[in-house]
């Protein structure tokens, strides 16, 4: 079965994402996004617009110094939605790491990403890291 | 919603748990079915095997903890995984909290073979449940 096309979209995503390469990700994430950055350490909260997510992306470079990775397990998706189960590493220039499982839900409309939501296997442990 | 015979065996679990229909919850569970049950509460953690999932079930309700989705929003899935998109809502002794949850589900000889829950709102839950 061919895959569905929503999967490769976040495929790219991450490899963007991994390469800095942030034309990439303004072509794949829509203006009016909603991006949910979950849990409850300073970068937690809802970041409306294309400009906001891009700026949330930059403090996760900026706080962890860019010792940060995620490792795709799987990729699924239908129509609507698409999910990345991977393993997130995040580091700290102070010693602290985060390495777990996490999800990543995306809504996926007209080719684009309109809202993004993170759940962590250990919210705490990832809270931890990025306080 | 996902038309993938693995994502047809996870709801008609996920579903049979939610309306208290023992019998066909338990039938939908692999004998070596491991279930990790998130956050830090005191019926956390991961349980080899039916009977050890099924005690679990079994000491929670009886200390007044109930756990069921409100909303299915989404079902994918593929050979490997089943990822459900639902809403919970978790009633205890600490009162009541709900919020976006995450199910990702292994399928194997046509049961649930391993569970895993990710809550957004995961320290509410906690509260709820520990009271």
């Amino acid at each position: 079965m061919a895959e569905h096309p929503n999967i490769e979209l976040v495929r790219r995503g991450y490899a963007a994402f991994g390469a800095g390469d942030m034309d990439t990700l303004k072509e794949l994430i829509a203006a009016d996004v909603v991006w949910h950055s979950g849990g409850h350490s300073p970068l937690s909260g809802d970041y409306k617009g294309l400009g906001e997510t891009l700026g949330l992306f930059g403090r996760f470079f900026e706080v962890t110094g860019g010792d940060m990775s995620q490792e795709l397990h799987a990729v699924l998706a239908d129509d609507e939605h698409a999910v990345a189960l991977l393993r997130q590493h995040l580091g700290r220039p102070d010693g602290r790491s985060y390495d777990g499982n996490d999800v990543h839900v995306f809504h996926i409309r007209d080719g684009k990403v309109t809202e993004f939501w993170a759940f962590s296997e250990d919210e705490a442990a990832s809270d931890a890291a990025l306080a | 919603m996902a038309e993938h015979p693995n994502a047809q065996i996870a709801c008609a679990g996920m579903e049979a748990f939610n309306r208290g229909d023992q019998e066909t919850f338990t039938a939908s569970l692999h004998d070596d079915v491991v279930w990790h049950a998130p956050g830090k509460n005191r019926f956390s953690g991961e349980f080899r095997g039916k009977a050890a999932a099924l005690g679990r079930f079994k000491e929670q309700m009886e200390a007044g903890v109930n756990i069921g989705f409100t909303d299915l929003h989404d079902v994918v899935a593929n050979d490997d995984h089943v990822v459900a998109l639902l809403q919970v809502r978790v009633t205890g002794s600490g009162g009541e909290a709900s919020g976006p949850s995450v199910f990702v589900m292994h399928i194997r000889d046509g049961k649930m073979a391993e569970f895993w829950a990710m809550n957004e709102h995961q320290d509410a839950f906690d509260k709820v449940v520990d009271g």
